[in-house]
């Protein structure tokens, strides 16, 4: 790796300083002469240049301060600043891998390396790096905001507030960093310290939208909706059309009770998106709340004009029309959203409370049967068919249901009486006497308090529970839990810890591994993630555990038991899209493209502003040669979230697919360049560059590609094939080292090894090479050995 | 003023001949002019209608108190209940109303402002005769529980308090109570005592009673762990959610004054329950009574008595446990009455604002079916939160409608300014109309229907005895409301009022099924239900049109059976188990 590397940086210098010192902006500040000239002199003036704002300059001057002294460390920290703050982050690597060979115990490279990971997506590195650069010097201040944003991104948010704090006790006023504070503090459900930091911000910085929106957004989370109210009120009187903004009024206004007012704020969202269901179904929600069907069904009729088969509109023409007691318009309503969507537990429920209306027992009981086989899990559905097992003289199957009720409620055992809102109550009066007879009381509130979405207080909770119960599981793993969602990691991990040395449960295998997994520790993950499926998991949760063992499997690439893995999760769980999705991709990676396209459907179906599954689809046709079809779905992709990176890709996928490399190779750069991290991106473009004969740039973009990821094979084995056709036989044969270890069974690669070392005279290692090539089938290795054996002394 | 002058006692034959001469109509339009109507001038079907006539009938005296007025505490939020009572026997519904306290009040030990005892005077006033009657309390009221425990004829009560404990009052049958909890055994401890109800659960002869706890209470905690909680973005009190339930209670009258907690052995203990209301009624049809507890935020629990002194618990499988989607609701008030005359009784429970009250129609066997929707009642609750409520025959067409004291919980609701949720609200009134529907008939139903408090609990009885059902409303923080029946329609009615003796004294159980007009009408004799409140035990019915009785049936829960024709109408008729039928007045 660090050969590639520097081999890179060698690349870098290269080709980025004549790029960079072919600019010249205008008249440097001061005249030098050109006898005395240094690197120092020429940094000063760089630094000059960069005070006045004037950045292109000081680039120029930095990197002729490098020119004079390749080791000049501080214009390649400048140079590598810049770059990496203009978006150039590969470029950026490169200077500073020279950097950290020259400088290694410089607490700037390794800060500034740490930018360049993170920029890359790469989190454990770029944690790797801010923690030396603090290793190295405590007081650097840029590595503490760094390994904030890493943190949050890992959801580690304590640790992430630690480190902003920090970053924030030496730059109080950096208005970047308050942002994130308040962004940890949201996510950490600490929506108190979220709104003071925002009190903290100047001003002028308040004023900006996207600030007004985030306090706003804050306060619809604490449920200040009054406030939150007038906070969207106050964004949209700058841009009226805002429509997060306008969502955000509708949402607060619609928790506070003020149903009307949230009508108001949903149909200026409806005019803005007059071919859109889901205003006017929002809509249809609240007139209903307030009675006034007439209007709840002309929205919902209004959505059925724009999409016939809309599940979700037959559904709330039906349900509507059983509230006002039509029970026959309600029947056939309610029918069509099954139709529409046979795996609707809404309407399979509510189809069936018409049918039993209607005196037809017997219907009712198989909708509830569906609805039950759907969604297992539904307490509803299956209190409804105890009911009509009941009322069909089976008691025994109808004791069954009330068991699995009873265990349902059980765990959502403080369901809210009241309607969205539901917090009716927030803590818990007990007795001081310890009675340890409530202690289900504290769990089932605390469980419950989980499912509304206030870990603290729940936290509050489980404080008081444990003091009458420091042994029981049940309220460490809820501990576990609430720490979880409050990114207390450590916390929650020494949670998890206690509960199992009590007891292991699934669900606690099952919470652990997930957590393990969002850290990125995939052999923690996966060992306990196993272990909870050897146990007994309700469905929803062992689908779960299969999507989150099928993503790790896909991650290492073991495709099949993958997609072995993503079929179990959708077989108990049919409504998990995640996991059609993860399974639609591992069946594009398999070479089952039509198998997949029928998942991306699947999905679509349900979702039709899926994204992602509509530039999966395309790739799917992609491969299938359906390439009209497959440029139909960019274009919708494109129209949801615009030329996003991901859409730029499946862009250049087509055009290279048509055979237009110029087209092609224009999206994957513009891909490249909107997101470093798409690895794919800059394999395509490395390969349309090989076929557009520029194998230098072609060499660039493979270089990043391993970058991105050092186990890529392919892109080892062309940057190879290059430099062996550049006649620089010994880099090629670097190269194809790392293709080899990359993929030990790749026959190509050990072949190209083997013609490599021939090249570099290294007969024996060519042999042996050329053997292993053979063991595994390459074509032509038979002939490389005969002609080795030629030239071997006799 | 009203049209109508009280009369204390009605010619043999009160009904009015269907044609008047018309110079009689004449005198009677005059006499209704100069209003000293001498009878009751028939009118066409009118509407329900209610009049206010709370300071007219000498009540405007008193005045609720109920915790802090801003509700810091859930136990602030429940408010009192009241009882019909006929405490001297003379024929004329007295009213006792319970009254509160604060917390500050019991910290310091000082007495609140005590409960009311009014005496009918029968002319449609009330004389406040609190004083010296030994019912005048001063601890934190909560609701009333009336029958006559000790069958020595006269009504006692039971009163239940938050976090005093409770009190049995004898009757001393001369205008005075004492108070004989401890001796009794009934006095329970500590606890947020609710609704109680009489009734005879092993049919010994003896009125047993059943006490309705809500919630354990911890303030120094709450202060330490929560000072509110947030509802729709607004800072309130804290709870059920989160404070925990408490058992109710379960005492067997030994017939000798004193009483035993059976609580545990008759299986009724259930410590996560947080009730509120109770009905006692022979739910299934087997002669023995069950109980229907209103709990909020867990399953409303249906006990059935298994006829040998313990209880079965069938609430989940009754279909009367949680609402048609298994939810639990917040079960406040609740009553049984057949409402579409099939026999059985159904129950109809009151839930929170945001929620509907359910209606449960019973399909016999102890099953019952969420109609709340097809009843046309839904819809109509949403935005009420309901406490006291009963089903009464209002109109006296032979069907029962149903009556909704309603107000918030949260003082703080009106800072939000939302048109369809105030702190203050409405009562309801539903007309049955007689095809398994109701109609929401409020704003129709006069200046009574219209009346705006924050109620809670609901009396109903024929205060005046004019065969028309009132209702007393308790509403707190604030005046009573006693609304009076004025409807005017050509309905016939008939008021019951039964004398057990193998049976406890005030029949309480006995099942009632009048034919009329080829169907069957069928009441039970109860004082419990609605919320915190004794309703008047004299069971009434309407007959529409109807001129003639067929038959009236009574079951009395010692097993005797009677059976009567020639029951006159228009009349309150005495059924006395040893004696057979004879007309009051």
């Amino acid at each position: 790796m660090k050969q590639v590397l520097r081999l890179f940086c060698s690349w870098a210098l290269a080709v980025a300083l004549p790029i960079i010192v072919s600019i010249e902006a205008g008249a440097r500040p001061r005249a030098t002469q050109e006898s005395t000239e240094t690197a120092a002199s020429h940094h000063a003036a760089g630094k000059e240049y960069l005070q006045a704002g004037r950045v292109q300059e000081a680039l120029a001057e930095f990197s002729k301060a490098v020119r004079l002294d390749r080791n000049y460390l501080p214009s390649l920290l400048q140079i590598a600043d810049l770059l990496s703050s203009s978006g150039q982050v590969f470029e950026a690597y490169g200077v500073l891998q020279h950097a950290v060979s020259i400088a290694p115990a410089s607490a700037e490279v390794h800060s500034l390396l740490g930018r360049c990971f993170s920029r890359l997506e790469k989190p454990k590195e770029a944690r790797q790096e801010f923690r030396r650069a603090l290793e190295l010097n405590p007081n650097l201040a840029e590595p503490d905001y760094g390994l904030a944003v890493m943190e949050l991104r890992q959801g580690r948010l304590a640790e992430a507030r630690h480190h902003i704090e920090r970053f924030l006790q030496r730059a109080p006023g950096d208005e970047s960093a308050k942002e994130v504070l308040a962004r940890i503090c949201f996510e950490m459900k600490d929506y108190d310290a979220a709104l003071a930091t925002y009190a903290q911000f100047e001003k002028a910085d308040l004023a900006r939208a996207s600030i007004q929106k985030e306090m706003a957004h804050t306060l619809l989370a604490a449920g200040r909706y009054a406030e939150a109210e007038q906070a969207f009120l106050a964004v949209l009187e700058r841009e009226p059309t805002d429509r997060d903004a306008l969502r955000g009024l509708f949402d607060s206004r619609y928790k506070r009770g003020a149903y009307k007012e949230a009508i108001e704020a949903m149909e200026q969202i409806a005019k803005l998106e007059p071919r859109s269901c889901e205003p006017l179904l929002l809509l249809a929600r609240a007139y209903r709340r307030l009675n006034q069907f007439p209007q709840a069904h002309q929205r919902a009729q209004r959505c059925l004009e724009l999409e016939p088969d809309h599940a979700g509109a037959h559904f709330l023409m039906g349900w509507t029309w059983y509230s006002e007691g039509d029970l026959e318009k309600a029947k056939t309503e309610l029918e069509q959203a099954v139709k529409s969507d046979p795996n609707s537990i809404e309407a399979l429920c509510w189809l069936a409370t018409v049918e039993l209306r209607r005196g037809g027992a017997a219907a009712a009981l198989r909708h509830l049967e569906k609805a039950v086989a759907v969604d297992p899990e539904y307490a509803s559905a299956r209190y409804a068919l105890a009911q009509a097992y009941l009322a069909e003289h089976r008691p025994a199957d109808a004791k069954k249901q009330f068991e699995e009720f009873r265990r349902l409620k059980s765990r959502e055992a403080w369901e809210s009486t009241a309607s969205d809102d539901g917090s009716r109550s927030v803590r818990r009066a007990a007795p001081e006497a310890v009675d340890r007879g409530h202690l289900d009381d504290w769990t089932g509130f605390a469980n419950y308090l989980l499912l509304e979405n206030k870990p603290r207080e729940a936290l509050h909770i489980l404080e008081e529970a444990q003091k009458i119960a420091p042994e029981n599981t049940g309220v460490s793993l809820l501990t576990a839990a609430a720490y979880t969602e409050t990114g207390e990691v450590d916390a929650a991990l020494s949670a998890y810890a206690d509960a199992e040395n009590r007891g292991p449960t699934a669900l606690l295998f099952l919470g652990r591994g997930t957590l393990y997994h969002r850290l990125g520790e995939d052999d923690q993950a996966l060992a306990d993630l196993r272990r909870a499926l050897s146990m007994d998991l309700p469905a929803r949760k062992a689908a779960h555990a299969h999507l989150l063992v099928g993503s790790i499997l896909n991650q290492r690439k073991r495709r099949r038991e993958a997609e072995a893995e993503l079929r179990l999760a959708i077989a108990l769980d049919p409504n998990n899209s995640s996991a059609r999705l993860a399974l639609a991709e591992t069946l594009l990676e398999l070479g089952k493209p039509a198998d997949a396209a029928v998942e991306c459907r699947r999905n679509l179906a349900e979702n039709p502003k899926d994204a992602s599954a509509r530039l999966l689809l395309a790739r799917a046709l992609l491969d299938e040669k359906r390439e009209a079809d497959a440029a139909d779905e960019i274009t919708r992709a494109s129209q949801l979230e615009g030329e996003s990176g991901r859409v730029l890709l499946a862009r250049g996928r087509l055009a290279a697919a048509q055979g237009l490399r110029r087209l092609a190779v224009d999206h994957l750069d513009r891909a490249g360049q909107t997101d470093p991290s798409q690895i794919e991106a800059f394999y395509l473009l490395g390969e349309e560059l090989l076929e557009s004969r520029r194998p230098s740039e072609a060499a660039v973009a493979f270089e990043k590609a391993t970058i991105l990821d050092p186990m890529n094979a392919q892109s080892w084995l062309e940057l190879g094939k290059i430099y062996l056709g550049a006649k620089r036989a010994q880099a090629a044969v670097g190269y194809f080292q790392k293709a080899a270890n990359a993929a030990p069974d790749s026959a190509e690669a050990h072949y190209q090894l083997a013609v490599a070392f021939v090249e570099t005279a290294h007969l024996a290692e060519a042999g042996q090479a050329a053997r292993r090539a053979k063991a595994l089938g390459h074509p032509s290795a038979d002939v490389l050995l005969k002609s080795l054996a030629a030239r071997a002394p006799h | 003023m009203m049209a109508t002058k009280m009369r204390k006692r009605r010619p043999a034959h009160g009904h009015l001949p269907t044609s008047i001469p018309c110079s009689l109509t004449m005198l009677g339009v005059i006499a209704l002019w100069l209003g000293i109507t001498a009878v009751r001038t028939p009118a066409e079907n009118g509407p329900i209608q209610f009049a206010d006539v709370t300071a007219r009938a000498g009540l405007s005296g008193y005045h609720n108190l109920f915790g802090s007025p801003e509700k810091r505490y859930i136990i602030e939020s429940t408010g009192n209940g009241a009882a019909w009572i006929d405490y001297d026997n003379d024929g004329c519904l007295d009213l006792f109303v319970l009254n509160g306290s604060t917390l500050e009040r019991q910290q310091k030990g000082e007495r609140g402002p005590g409960n009311r005892l009014y005496h009918n005077n029968c002319d449609g006033t009330f004389t406040d005769v609190t004083s010296g009657s030994g019912l005048e309390g001063g601890y934190w009221g909560s609701g009333v529980a009336a029958g006559d425990y000790d069958k020595d004829g006269f009504v006692d009560l039971y009163v239940t308090t938050i976090l005093e404990g409770n009190h049995l009052y004898r009757n001393n049958g001369n205008g005075t109570f004492t108070d004989v909890t401890a001796k009794a055994g009934v006095g329970g401890g500590r606890h947020v005592s609710v609704s109680a109800a009489f009734f005879d659960y092993d049919r010994d002869g003896h009125l047993d009673l059943f006490v309705t706890n809500y919630v354990q209470f911890d303030r120094a905690y709450l202060d330490r762990v929560s000072p509110y909680c947030l509802w729709k973005g607004l800072r309130v009190f804290c709870g059920p959610n989160g404070v925990a339930g408490d058992s109710n209670v379960l005492y067997h009258n030994n017939g000798d004054g004193t009483f035993t907690d059976v609580t545990k052995a008759a299986g009724l203990q259930n410590p996560e329950l947080k009730s509120l209301g109770v009905i006692t009624a022979d739910l299934d049809d087997d002669g023995w009574p069950d109980i229907y507890v209103a709990s909020d935020s867990t399953i409303n629990a249906l006990y059935r008595n298994r006829a040998n002194g313990t209880f079965e618990d069938v609430s989940l499988q009754s279909g009367a446990g949680y609402s048609q989607d298994g939810r639990a609701q917040s079960g406040m008030g609740v009553d049984a009455g057949d409402y579409d005359g099939d026999g059985r009784l159904d129950l109809f429970v009151t839930n929170f604002q945001d929620d509907y009250n359910t209606l449960y129609h019973n399909d016999g066997k102890l099953t019952f079916t969420d109609v709340t929707f097809a009843a046309k009642i839904g819809q109509v609750s949403f935005n009420h939160l309901g406490w006291g409520t009963g089903f009464e025959d209002f109109d006296n067409d032979g069907h029962l409608d149903i009556f909704v004291a309603n107000g918030h919980v949260y003082p703080q609701v009106d800072a939000a300014h939302l048109p369809q949720e105030t702190y203050a609200q409405r009562n309801q009134l539903l007309r049955n109309l007689g095809n398994g529907e109701f109609a929401d008939v409020t704003g129709t139903a006069g200046d009574g229907m219209q009346v705006v408090k924050s109620s809670r609990g609901a009396a109903f009885g024929d205060f005046d005895n004019d065969g028309q059902i009132d209702v007393v409303v308790i509403n707190i923080d604030n005046t009573l409301t006693l609304l009076h029946n004025t409807t005017r329609n050509r309905n016939h009615w008939l008021t019951l009022r039964t004398i057990g003796s193998r049976s406890n004294r005030d029949g309480i159980g006995a099942r009632l099924r009048l034919r009329v007009d080829g169907r069957v009408e069928v009441r039970e004799v109860k004082t419990c239900g609605s919320f915190a409140s004794a309703s008047d035990p004299r069971v009434h019915f309407g007959l529409g049109a109807t001129r003639t009785i067929e038959r009236l049936e009574v079951s009395w829960p010692s097993g005797t059976k009677q059976t009567f024709t020639n029951v006159p109408i228009d009349h309150f008729v005495v059924i006395d188990e040893e004696k057979g039928l004879r007309v009051e007045r």
